[in-house]
């Protein structure tokens, strides 16, 4: 028995065989060809551009046969506009017939400058692109050698799929509902074929380095796509009791939306608060659904990005008084631009070719507000004005020290001279917070905590600055645990000092929205958790299913283990029953 | 022979995504007129989804349709009325 572990793209058991997609990265060969050899070689691409086109016509229709919507086929729509693209055409004809290049040599090198280009920027759209037309070229490739490379047609029906990389075209039979699941050593948690899976709701996971290498077909597979594990060749024991979590698995999906209205309260009495992690207005139509009490975080970049013209103060203003509306008599939170490392604005006369990444250090979060007056104020008068119709509580990102707190404060109270003179009448006491994501101000919490009014954990780059490893980076991904003891004492401290000194402490990384880690939280203290509200549900089961005492206790000794497996494991043990 | 120009604003809220581009290299095959598509200082083939790839137009941006062609104006009229009614998106 082998356990493997990868980035979960959709949720649940799968228990089957695999099948293993054996389709190498095809090279061609490269030569020089005569003038006589132009022609052939001419027709040889036009051939390859036809069979390649009929094939993706193929099953476009099967998929659509099988009623397969827009979402599903658009993208092969797009790939076979990219055969019939003039570029393409045209740079590998004048490649044969001016190069004299042989065709695999001409299509590689001109596909070579359009993924160049792509891959210049740094942001994940341009790269989902340059993986399009890689998979578009192997494509032709395959038809130009005359290697048609193994597919899913054969595949016995549910099966568990394992291979190095799927293709939309792959989809077809997932569609068809032959597949229980699904393990691809690339592909991250927001590239098409994850997407497709959570659609299709088969359990999935990605960037399981190796796998094809550790599976013959026709072994026993597990996967969950809950935890992000693969079990190859499970034994007996192990088998049993995946198929007993598969089967709570499916209770648990109707019982979910059920607890939407009851407290998240332990068995013992002690309650929470289970918030929303929100950035879209629309998002806000499913907080009651699951069961949300108010908005932990509202992530304002959005209204910024992806546009020509920044939104001013009546715009915001808007936004943000409806959410403030929508949440009552709950508290929204709402988080100030935190701009830089992966999210930007595009400037004036720039593309997105000229952005270069700023690095996680730069200048982002409230350094960039705090130099950018222009942009930053207006954001501020349109909260305090917002704060008039309901619980608004602002939040500033990337704080870390004393310095950056008052600074923020006076431009605070600044706005609020502004909007006086202008005739506003704005609360006196709108609750002014910090998220605490730096090394820094964890360790100063107790001198923030006498200056604002409540703090909020980001343990999604509070590990990163302290592991000091690049979320983005997938080689990097497993050093990137929330479970470290270093983070985990980091949390611990902070909660106690906020509690400590009276101020209210949340968190709103990922964290909070696991269970495992969610109970770690509950029993260092923590009283406000925001998370996804998808998770909303998951996570107070677990909580109405302990007693804080017992919580307290499992918290503490955690921190005394010396790696992030150890705590994991230690702590699975104590929840077994739980998440069995 | 002067070609002809017309600027237009992008509307959809995911601005020339790979939905969009498709659906624009689709219409501006259409026509017998070369058709070009220019962002900002970005000049690429409107019949080309691997040039439209590199265009970082977002909700909001200034783009101006190029054709030149017998049809050329048909060209520029259905081109645009595409970008106007945002693709075809919610």
């Amino acid at each position: 028995m082998l356990e493997m572990r990868g980035i979960p793209a959709a949720p649940g058991v799968a228990i089957g065989r695999a099948y293993v997609l054996n389709r190498s990265y095809l090279v061609g060969s490269q030569y020089e060809i005569s003038e006589e050899e132009v022609e052939v070689e001419l027709a040889r691409f036009e051939r390859a551009v036809k069979a390649a086109q009929r094939q993706l016509k193929s099953v476009l229709r099967r998929l659509q046969s099988v009623g397969a919507g827009e979402e599903h086929t658009f993208i092969l729509e797009a790939h076979l506009l990219m055969l019939q693209d003039p570029e393409l055409i045209d740079g590998v004809t004048t490649r044969i017939s001016v190069q004299h290049m042989n065709a695999e040599w001409a299509l590689r090198e001109c596909l070579r400058q359009f993924k160049d280009a792509l891959s210049q920027i740094d942001n994940e759209y341009f790269q989902e692109r340059g993986n399009d037309i890689d998979q578009v070229g192997q494509r032709l490739l395959r038809n130009l050698i005359g290697d048609q490379g193994e597919s899913l047609s054969h595949m016995p029906s549910r099966s568990i799929v394992v291979a190095h990389d799927l293709t939309p075209a792959d989809t077809v039979c997932m569609l068809k509902g032959q597949v229980k699941g699904f393990v691809t050593e690339l592909g991250g948690r927001t590239s098409h074929i994850a997407i497709l899976a959570r659609s299709m709701v088969i359990p999935a996971l990605v960037g399981v380095e190796g796998i094809t290498q550790e599976v013959s077909t026709g072994d026993q597979l597990i996967v969950d796509g809950q935890l992000g594990v693969v079990i190859i060749r499970p034994t007996e024991d192990v088998l049993r009791r995946y198929r007993a979590k598969r089967r709570r698995v499916q209770r648990h999906r109707k019982n979910l939306a059920g607890n939407r209205d009851l407290k998240a309260e332990t068995r013992d009495g002690h309650e929470v608060v289970l918030r929303a992690n929100i950035e879209k207005m629309n998002e806000l139509d499913v907080l009651g659904e699951y069961g949300a009490r108010g908005v932990g975080l509202f992530r304002t970049e959005y209204l910024f990005l992806d546009r020509q013209n920044l939104p001013d103060e009546e715009e915001q203003y808007r936004v943000y008084r409806e959410l403030v509306e929508r949440t009552q008599p709950h508290a929204a939170v709402i988080r100030t631009l935190d701009l830089g490392a992966d999210k930007q604005l595009l400037g004036e006369g720039e593309t997105a070719l000229d952005k270069h990444l700023s690095p996680a250090l730069g200048l982002r979060g409230i350094r960039y507000c705090l130099r950018h007056p222009e942009i930053f104020e207006p954001q501020l008068r349109a909260l305090l004005r917002a704060a008039c119709h309901g619980s608004l509580k602002i939040m500033v990102p990337m704080i870390s020290g004393l310095e950056e707190v008052r600074a923020v404060k006076a431009v605070v109270e600044r706005c609020r001279g502004q909007l006086r003179s202008a005739g506003y009448a704005i609360p006196d006491d709108i609750p002014l917070g910090i998220m605490v994501e730096t090394p820094a101000a964890a360790l100063l919490a107790a001198m923030l905590a006498r200056e604002v009014d409540f703090f909020s954990i980001g343990t999604n780059d509070l590990a990163h600055y302290t592991i000091a490893v690049d979320r983005m980076d997938e080689r990097l991904a497993y050093l990137y645990q929330p479970l470290h003891p270093a983070v985990l004492r980091l949390i611990r401290e902070v909660i106690r000092t906020g509690e400590a000194e009276g101020i209210e402490v949340g968190l709103c990384g990922e964290m909070a929205g696991d269970p495992l880690h969610a109970l770690v939280l509950l029993g260092f203290g923590l009283k406000y958790f925001s998370m996804s509200p998808l998770f909303i549900p998951a996570v107070k089961h677990v909580i109405r299913n302990v007693s804080f005492e017992e919580a307290k206790k499992n918290a503490e000794a955690c921190v005394e283990f010396q790696t992030s497996s150890d705590v994991r494991e230690w702590l699975l043990e104590r929840y077994r029953k739980l998440f069995s | 022979m002067v070609q002809l120009r017309k600027e237009f604003t992008i509307r959809n809220q995911l601005g020339l995504h790979l939905r969009a581009a498709s659906r624009l290299v689709q219409t501006a095959s259409r026509f017998s007129s070369s058709v070009h598509i220019e962002v900002r200082e970005n000049r690429v083939n409107g019949k080309s989804i691997i040039g439209l790839a590199t265009l970082a137009a977002a909700k909001g941006t200034t783009i101006v349709v190029e054709a030149q062609g017998v049809d050329e104006e048909e060209a520029i009229e259905a081109i645009g009325r595409l970008i106007e009614d945002g693709f075809g998106e919610d």
